[in-house]
């Protein structure tokens, strides 16, 4: 290969050309040749090589162009220390003599020959400017050496068009190559860009000028280009990292023939869109600040005083957009209106100052915009820019909310007017949006669109959002339900863009609602008439085989029906939500698409109008029919519905008749269990649906959850239940029958949810699914005898219903259920945690579940100091919490293992000092051992672990201070004693760690970085300082 | 609240992905407070997670944006990142991490959605999901799916 790079010149031209010639077809010898000509220019005669080839007038257009790439692969390799050939200023010097040399001759080349070689002095400009800017010679102006060149080759000037473009081309090249700097590298051209702006950029300004007053378009699209690189140069690079400043790129001078250009009519699409592009980006990036005030008021009257271009150029690109093409690219109407609204964001005060004392065209013109109606081929353009335009009007319309001081100076009469005029202008907005937001006829739009259309929507809802705080009740009235139950064009398109819009703003509604709305859905709902014929609207929509819109029409209204809950709880208004439930139960069977959505609605409606719901058991009872067999629904349905069910049961006045409906409940879904036993019980979907029929249990339970301020709003018929459950325990027993009888149930998910119906009402005082304590102790140790139960998949829920039994029983002594005493805690450490200790010690995860128990009776039982009272757990606690400490490696276990320590040293739940001082004698026993096992498992961790570890070390300096410092003193001397013995590295420094580590002062960042920065150490990565 | 802190919720505002919402919430009088903001995380298309849109809470802090906003899912929400109490463990949200000023909301919804589908298991919040995402993919998958059901759109 390296003989290749030692060929004749002649021969590498031939292999470059070869390269392009169509006898050549072989993919192989392609990349071979390839292969080999990276290799010369890689080569260390690489630059010599360039050289030749292009001083050779004959070689073709590919080798002129190889030749100055391989320039370019030269100089980036030297930068990047890919060579270890070093340039000196010399022979910089001469590169820049020979790159200019080259550069003259093509250019000649093109003049004389008319050879089309503008790629190839393009490569050499780029070459020119990696010299300049990273090589740092000896030359001022490169723009001013190659105007003087250019002047040179032609004194007569007659190609004067063609030298311009190379030389904005040249200082697009150079502030471009700028960019893809680092931040690092930016900076260490500060002198550069210092060097730019004295010599360079004068000369720019002048051929700037020079082009945009000509009246070539290929000129002036050359100087766009060049004026938006420049720009993107200044933004980037020399506004944030340098010192440099310029007073204005863009000052009168420059945008006087920029918007002549967007007034004239002649002007081709393409430089009028370059146009806009660009000063898009100068009003955006700057936000004005860049520009002098004479440009802002040389700009305002130049786009806001004449509105008739704006007008004229919007209508002309309407035109021209292709009514057979479904554009899917930001179309030219969408950049023109961009460009508006950028130019009106730079002072959006001003704005709206300007032009709502007196609304102007421009408003109507952007109104006009906001609600443009295309081709049906083409809604997606028009939906895209009433979307650009929803912020720009939230943004106005917040001036008139939280701004509206800007027009203090203006007299009463007069602020009257412009609060008229942002009203009047809501109430179009309002229009406007209502309608654009509907869903078509056919639907394809939507469905093809579907997450454009919805985040359409979506966005629109913040605009109506801001104009309901403008309009206030009256835009509810005033448009909504008017437009969805009056006039000639009512359909069931506007009724559900109602009911999303009256969704959204209804969600807003806290707990209290202004009279006049509810009034206005009072009087749309109408004791539930309006409800049922939407129905027959969307029956008919779905008997026409619209499927898609009937499935949108059922989501939408009952999104709105869950949301207005309000309304039902009003007076009079009894029908009305029997009407709404039976509609959505009704809903449910007839659109299985939508049943998530539905029976959503229906759960968030029962649990907030529960007792006014006790009317409808009966139609409950009939959607029981469709919802408990397999297959019907989905299990996630079946569970809310049995939930909502839950929820009005649970509101029933009198304790007998609650317990009855239960009872029936839940011996109705075992007998269904039954029957489903007997089928095919290998079968994945009968153990799902099984497991479902049993979660269902658990959602009446969930339902049957005591509301909390039950005991307060209703002190009487809470101590009649508190009575009557205190003597009956009727469904507790039912489930425990069922729970004893369903040994099938040790499989995994079938097992949770059994435990999942003694969990559920744990947290109540009393109720149907409220357990004895004693009952779910004798239900889970029985169970826990069998062996098929000693395995992870059952022992770990089991673990966690006791954690959770200890938390919730260990809290009032007042309840009907006493706090768990010492003697049953102290008993289910021994039968769960110790007795099992053989089980649990196999599996990280249930040794998780020992620690969070342990980490349980420490901070929430009566007595936290339980665990060292007895000899036997105490022991169990020493074996498990710090014998074994450095063989746990599993993170969760050692943030639980790390919980249980910082939980019993930090003796908070300590409420007597006796208390205090059993903890205390505890950990002073055990300090040095515990704390020599504790640094031999942070030795070993992890780094992600340690933070665990800080905070037990943190939680004994805060309590044993002196202490601790000795133990650790001791430890680490100890620790390092047995790893000199087994030839391992030492521990550095330990008087200097311990220091620190007092230093700390038991602050847990310290902690933990100290604790870091020895821990590295300690494994060898580097010395401790 | 600052004004550099009122001013940048404010620009905040101008803009959400395609597909998300993001927007304060009202207090008991109907005013927005710009500091507890409700967004919406679509799931990508073609993964575990789509067709649902899952709610997260964002907290401003008043250091805001020298310090990162707290971002939280419902409690108990199933991802490995995500702690028991919602709270998502995810670096450019820690100051100590990868935060910087600069980073907006558009930037921390994409970030989340992004996190959807490919946690980080080297940096898990929660036991469940991380040892289901790490051993257990069956059961992980289904429970994603589960879940997907209850924020289904």
């Amino acid at each position: 290969m390296d003989d290749f790079c030692h060929l004749e010149i002649e021969t590498i031209a031939q292999t470059i050309d070869s390269l392009y010639t169509t006898t050549q077809t072989d993919p192989l010898q392609i990349k071979q040749t390839e292969s080999k000509l990276q290799e010369i220019q890689r080569s260390s005669n690489g630059l010599s090589i360039a050289n030749s080839l292009l001083s050779n007038p004959a070689s073709s257009l590919n080798v002129q162009f190889f030749a100055s790439s391989t320039y370019l692969v030269q100089l980036t390799r030297r930068l990047n220390g890919l060579t270890s050939i070093e340039l000196t200023k010399q022979d910089i010097s001469i590169l820049l003599s020979q790159v200019l040399n080259h550069t003259q001759q093509t250019v000649v080349q093109k003049i004389q020959s008319q050879r089309s070689n503008t790629f190839v002095t393009k490569k050499l400009f780029q070459v020119l400017s990696l010299i300049f800017v990273s090589f740092k010679p000896d030359w001022e102006s490169p723009l001013e050496s190659l105007s003087n060149l250019f002047q040179r080759i032609d004194p007569t000037n007659s190609h004067q068009k063609y030298f311009i473009t190379l030389l904005l081309d040249f200082c697009d090249i150079l502030t471009t190559s700028f960019l893809k700097l680092s931040k690092e590298e930016q900076m260490q051209h500060n002198s550069i860009h210092e060097s730019i702006k004295t010599h360079t950029y004068p000369i720019f300004r002048t051929l700037i000028s020079q082009c945009l007053g000509s009246a070539s378009s290929d000129l002036q699209t050359a100087a766009i280009s060049s004026i938006t690189s420049w720009h993107q140069y200044l933004v980037n690079v020399v506004d944030p990292f340098t010192s440099t400043r310029y007073d204005s790129l863009f000052d009168q001078d420059m945008f006087q023939p920029l918007l002549a250009m967007l007034k004239t009519t002649g002007v081709s699409d393409e430089l009028f869109l370059s146009v806009i592009m660009l000063l898009g980006d100068v009003f955006e990036e700057r936000g004005g600040s860049g520009l002098s005030v004479g440009s802002m008021g040389f700009l305002k009257g130049e786009i806001m005083g004449d509105v008739s271009w704006v007008l004229m150029k919007f209508e002309y690109f309407l035109k021209k957009l292709d009514p057979e093409e479904e554009e899917d690219e930001t179309s030219s109407v969408e950049n023109f209106i961009d460009f508006i609204i950028k130019f009106h964001d730079i002072d959006l005060s001003k704005f709206t100052k300007t032009h709502m004392v007196h609304v102007t065209p421009m408003v109507e013109f952007l109104l006009q915009a906001s609600c443009i109606q295309l081709d049906a081929n083409q809604r997606l353009i028009s939906d895209r820019i009433s979307k650009r335009l929803i912020d720009f009007w939230c943004r106005v319309l917040e001036i008139y909310t939280d701004e509206f001081d800007i027009f203090q100076e203006e007299d009463e009469t007069a602020q009257s007017e412009i609060r008229l005029n942002f009203k009047n202008l809501a109430w179009s907005l309002t229009k406007i949006y209502y309608e654009k937001i509907q869903l078509s006829s056919p639907p394809h739009y939507e469905s093809e669109y579907k997450s454009e259309f919805q985040s359409f929507r979506t966005d629109s809802m913040e605009l109506f959002d801001i104009i309901f705080t403008v309009l206030g009740p009256p835009m509810i009235e005033g448009v909504i339900t008017t437009g969805m139950t009056s006039g000639v064009k009512v359909n069931i398109n506007t009724i559900e863009a109602g009911f999303f819009i009256l969704n959204s703003l209804c969600s807003n509604f806290s707990n209290h609602v202004d009279p006049a709305v509810l009034n206005a859905l009072n009087l749309l709902l109408q004791q539930g008439e309006f409800i049922k014929n939407y129905d027959q609207l969307v029956q008919s929509a779905s008997s026409n085989g619209s499927l898609y819109s009937a499935g949108a029409y059922v989501k939408t209204c009952s999104r709105f029906l869950a949301t207005v809950t309000f309304v039902y709880k009003q007076e009079q208004q009894q029908q009305l939500l029997l009407t709404v439930m039976d509609q959505l139960l009704t809903w449910i069977k007839q659109y299985p698409a939508q049943e998530l959505i539905i029976s959503k609605a229906v759960l968030d409606i029962c649990d907030e109008c529960r007792s006014l719901l006790i009317d409808s058991m009966g139609r409950f009872e009939e959607v029981l029919i469709d919802v408990l067999p397999w297959g019907k629904v989905q299990d996630l349905t079946r569970s809310r519905i049995i939930n909502a069910i839950g929820y009005v049961v649970q509101s029933m006045s009198q304790p007998q008749l609650q317990e009855l409906y239960v009872s029936n409940l839940t011996r109705h879904i075992a007998e269904l269990l039954v029957q489903s036993l007997n089928k095919d019980t290998n079968s994945e979907e009968i153990s799902e649906y099984l497991t479902s029929l049993l979660g269902s249990i658990v959602s009446i339970g969930k339902g049957l959850n005591l509301p909390e301020d039950f005991k307060d709003t209703d002190p009487e018929t809470y101590a009649q239940f508190l009575s009557y459950y205190s003597q009956s325990y009727k469904v507790q027993e039912q489930l425990l029958e069922l729970a004893k009888n369903f040994d099938y149930f040790f499989y995994k998910e079938g097992f949770q949810q059994i435990l999942a119906i003694f969990k559920v009402g744990l947290l109540d005082e009393f109720g149907p699914f409220v357990f004895k304590s004693e009952d779910i102790i004798n239900y889970t140790s029985q169970r826990l005898s069998s062996d098929l139960a000693q395995q992870e998949s059952t022992l770990r829920p089991v673990l966690e219903l006791i954690n959770r039994l200890i938390v919730c029983r260990s809290r009032s002594a007042a309840s009907l259920h006493p706090q768990l005493p010492p003697q049953t805690i102290i008993s289910i450490v021994k039968v769960y945690l110790m007795d099992l200790y053989p089980v649990i010690k196999t599996d990280p995860y249930l040794l998780i579940s020992t620690f969070n128990i342990l980490t349980t009776i420490s901070a929430s039982s009566s007595d936290p100091t339980l665990l060292l009272q007895d000899t036997e757990v105490m022991n169990f606690v020493i074996e498990i919490g710090y014998m074994q400490l450095p063989t746990y490696t599993e993170k969760f276990l050692i943030k639980a293992v790390c919980k249980f320590w910082t939980t019993l040293i930090l003796m908070k739940s300590c409420k007597s000092s006796t208390q205090q001082s059993t903890v205390k004698q505890f950990i002073e026993f055990i300090g040095l051992q515990f704390t020599h096992m504790l640094f031999l498992s942070v030795f070993k961790s992890n780094r992600s672990d340690l933070d665990q570890y800080g905070g037990v070390i943190v939680a004994l300096i805060s309590k044993f201070p002196m202490g601790f410092n000795n133990w650790c003193k001791d430890c680490l001397i100890r620790i390092n004693d047995e790893r000199l013995s087994k030839g391992e590295s030492p521990l550095d420094n330990i008087e200097l760690f311990l220091k620190k580590l007092s230093l700390t002062r038991g602050l847990s960042s310290k902690t933990n970085a100290v604790l870091k920065e020895y821990w590295i150490t300690a494994n060898g990565l580097r010395g401790f300082i | 609240m600052s004004a550099l802190m009122k001013a940048r919720l404010q620009e905040e505002r101008k803009d959400h992905p395609f597909g998300f919402y993001a927007k304060p919430k009202k207090d008991k009088d109907g005013a927005l407070d710009l500091t507890q903001w409700e967004a919406g995380i679509p799931g990508k298309e073609g993964t575990i997670w789509e067709n649902a849109t899952y709610p997260i809470q964002l907290q401003f802090p008043p250091e805001f944006p020298a310090k990162p906003p707290k971002v939280k899912f419902d409690q108990g929400f199933y991802h490995p990142n995500v702690y028991p109490s919602g709270t998502i463990c995810l670096s450019i949200l820690n100051e100590e991490q990868d935060w910087s000023p600069a980073i907006n909301l558009k930037q921390i919804v994409l970030g989340v959605q992004e996190l959807l589908d490919t946690p980080n298991p080297a940096s898990p919040a929660q036991e469940p999901a991380w040892r289901a995402f790490q051993k257990d993919k069956a059961t992980y998958q289904k429970k994603v799916l589960d879940q997907a059901k209850k924020y289904a759109t």
